[in-house]
């Protein structure tokens, strides 16, 4: 049933999200807007001096519980965490970190929306 | 007055749902359902008749041919048009693309203007910005009041421009639901502009409506058979016969089917219109299809069809309108098929989730309306739609439905 997405994890992540704001200082930043809703994420990310480790994230953006939650979720993931580990990431370790076993193909846009402005931030490096 | 609890059970995939759980489907806006009679058209055609058209003299492909001619005598009568003014195509949107190419391309030079507005479906939208960018013609769009009507103040500043060629707009916003007004505005746009050329997009007005070509006095009109019972893959436009014999309107698909003669050097283009703008083999068992549907709303009555879209919009307004965490969107009156809203401190998608988990089945998103959710600054919205098959239980069971979600999101 699909209203087993709505665990008490996700709603709390998406109603309390982790890491939303603006560094005063960051190295690269990207905006990702999702096609099929319109829903949009921007990120601000700063490195170590050598660039390959997350030092912060800050994100803003507005979107469904599932976008919010995972967002919310991958963004303390990726703390101090090096680049090249998270743009292995994909939608197996997403669904691990909201502890679901699957998802519809139109919610994998959603739940994948913060993951991918993240990696398409860091592809600008 | 039409009696949708006996129609429902013409419709095979509302009466065996899957899931042994009533299926109730308010997403009729997107694709309508297709009842039995339709499905039987279609399998008895290729069951019977299937061969190719126009194209060998054998009984079957004779067969063949008067059945595609036949069919679309009926869709094009169905809409109150001459068969030689349809153009069979997939959708609304293959037929936007049909006017870009073969009118907009031979017909508009840099400056010129196209009007359209701030409530199209990106169909309606995008075609004409890419049209702009191979002619250089400029568009110029007209605003949507606070209350989600078309502003028609803004419209005749609009259409009072100098240079303007085309103006494109939908009988029904498939967000808002708003009904436009098209009988005056195409008068207006024809008084300050003799040579106005306006596409109608009829994606949402034709499954409701009744329609008739000639009254509305347009010159393109686009369709989704797919929208009006009929099956996916059906749709198409009519074009105003001057414009076709005229040569105005130029075919923009080449090949088998629509010449006249081919020769090395030169290649001439079949004089019969009908042919002329149907290059390859058509889908025949879509025609037939869609020309059963048209026979199954015209038994309805189309008359009836408009009455009952008309009671069960307004009963949906009541009923959601009445729900305090809910902000309808669009006008309160001269609204057709759908009712759109916000819920306050959920997202679309979570609502349409959690109504989805109970069978109802609603569209979440911005419904290829991005400009205008863009203006209002709504993220998403969700939409319920109808069809003939829809009862006030429906919406009885969606307003239902939406309590669930106060539950999980304690709202
Ligand atoms: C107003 C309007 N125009 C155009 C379209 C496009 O229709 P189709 O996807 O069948 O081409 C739609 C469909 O959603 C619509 O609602």
């Amino acid at each position: 049933m699909s209203e087993d997405l709505y665990q008490e994890q996700i709603i709390e992540a998406a109603y309390n999200p982790a890491n939303m704001g603006e560094l005063g200082e960051f190295d690269v930043a990207t905006r990702e807007v999702s096609n099929s809703c319109g829903d949009a994420f921007s990120v601000q990310i700063k490195l170590s001096t050598d660039k390959t480790v997350v030092e912060d994230l800050k994100w803003q953006g507005n979107g469904c519980a599932i976008g919010m939650a995972a967002m919310s979720l991958v963004s303390s993931a990726c703390l101090k965490k090096p680049t090249s580990l998270i743009l292995k990431w994909g939608e197996k370790e997403m669904l691990e970190s909201l502890s679901l076993d699957q998802i519809s193909p139109s919610r994998s846009k959603c739940m994948m929306l913060g993951l991918r402005t993240i990696q398409s931030c860091l592809k600008k490096l | 007055m039409l009696n949708s609890k006996r129609l429902h059970q013409d419709f095979p995939i509302l009466t065996n749902s899957s899931q042994g759980e009533k299926l109730v489907y308010l997403d009729s806006a997107a694709t309508s359902q297709k009842p039995q009679s339709i499905i039987d058209a279609i399998t008895n055609y290729y069951q019977t008749s299937n061969a190719n058209v126009h194209r060998g003299v054998h009984k079957l492909s004779d067969e063949s041919t008067a059945i595609w001619q036949k069919s679309r005598e009926t869709i094009a009568s169905f809409f109150g048009a001459e068969s030689l003014e349809l153009i069979l195509l997939r959708n609304t949107t293959e037929a936007i693309n049909g006017i870009a190419y073969g009118w907009g391309d031979h017909n508009l030079l840099a400056g010129d203007i196209i009007v359209t507005t701030l409530m199209e479906h990106h169909s309606n939208f995008v075609v004409w910005q890419e049209l702009a960018k191979r002619t250089g013609a400029k568009i110029e769009i007209v605003a949507v009041t606070e209350n989600g009507e078309l502003d028609l103040e803004s419209l005749s500043e609009k259409l009072s421009l100098e240079k303007v060629k085309l103006l494109a707009l939908t009988h029904v916003s498939n967000t808002l639901g708003t009904l436009n007004p098209i009988t005056k505005i195409v008068r207006q746009a024809r008084e300050l502009n003799p040579n106005i050329r306006i596409v109608l997009d009829a994606a949402q007005s034709a499954p409701h409506l009744p329609i008739n070509f000639k009254n509305l006095d347009v010159d393109f009109l686009a369709f989704s058979g797919h929208k009006m019972l009929g099956p996916m893959g059906s749709g198409g436009m009519l074009v105003r016969k001057e414009l076709l014999s005229s040569g105005e309107m130029k075919p923009w698909l080449f090949g088998g089917g629509m010449i006249d003669s081919v020769a090395v050097e030169k290649t001439t283009y079949s004089s019969d219109l009908s042919e002329r703008f149907t290059a390859g083999t058509p889908d025949v068992a879509s025609a037939v299809g869609l020309a059963a549907a048209c026979d199954y709303l015209n038994n309805l009555g189309m008359e009836n069809v408009r009455e009952h879209d008309e009671m069960l919009v307004q009963y949906a307004l009541k009923k959601l309108i009445d729900l305090p965490e809910l902000t309808v969107v669009g006008p309160r009156s001269n609204r057709v098929g759908s009712v759109a809203f916000l819920y306050n401190n959920v997202h679309a998608h979570d609502v349409a989730q959690i109504l989805d988990s109970q069978n109802i089945a609603v569209r979440s998103g911005h419904h290829c309306t991005m400009p205008l959710h863009t203006a209002f600054s709504w993220p998403a919205t969700v939409r319920a739609s109808f069809n003939v098959y829809n009862t006030t239980e429906d919406i009885d069971a969606l307003v239902l439905g939406l309590e669930k979600v106060k539950e999980v999101f304690r709202v």
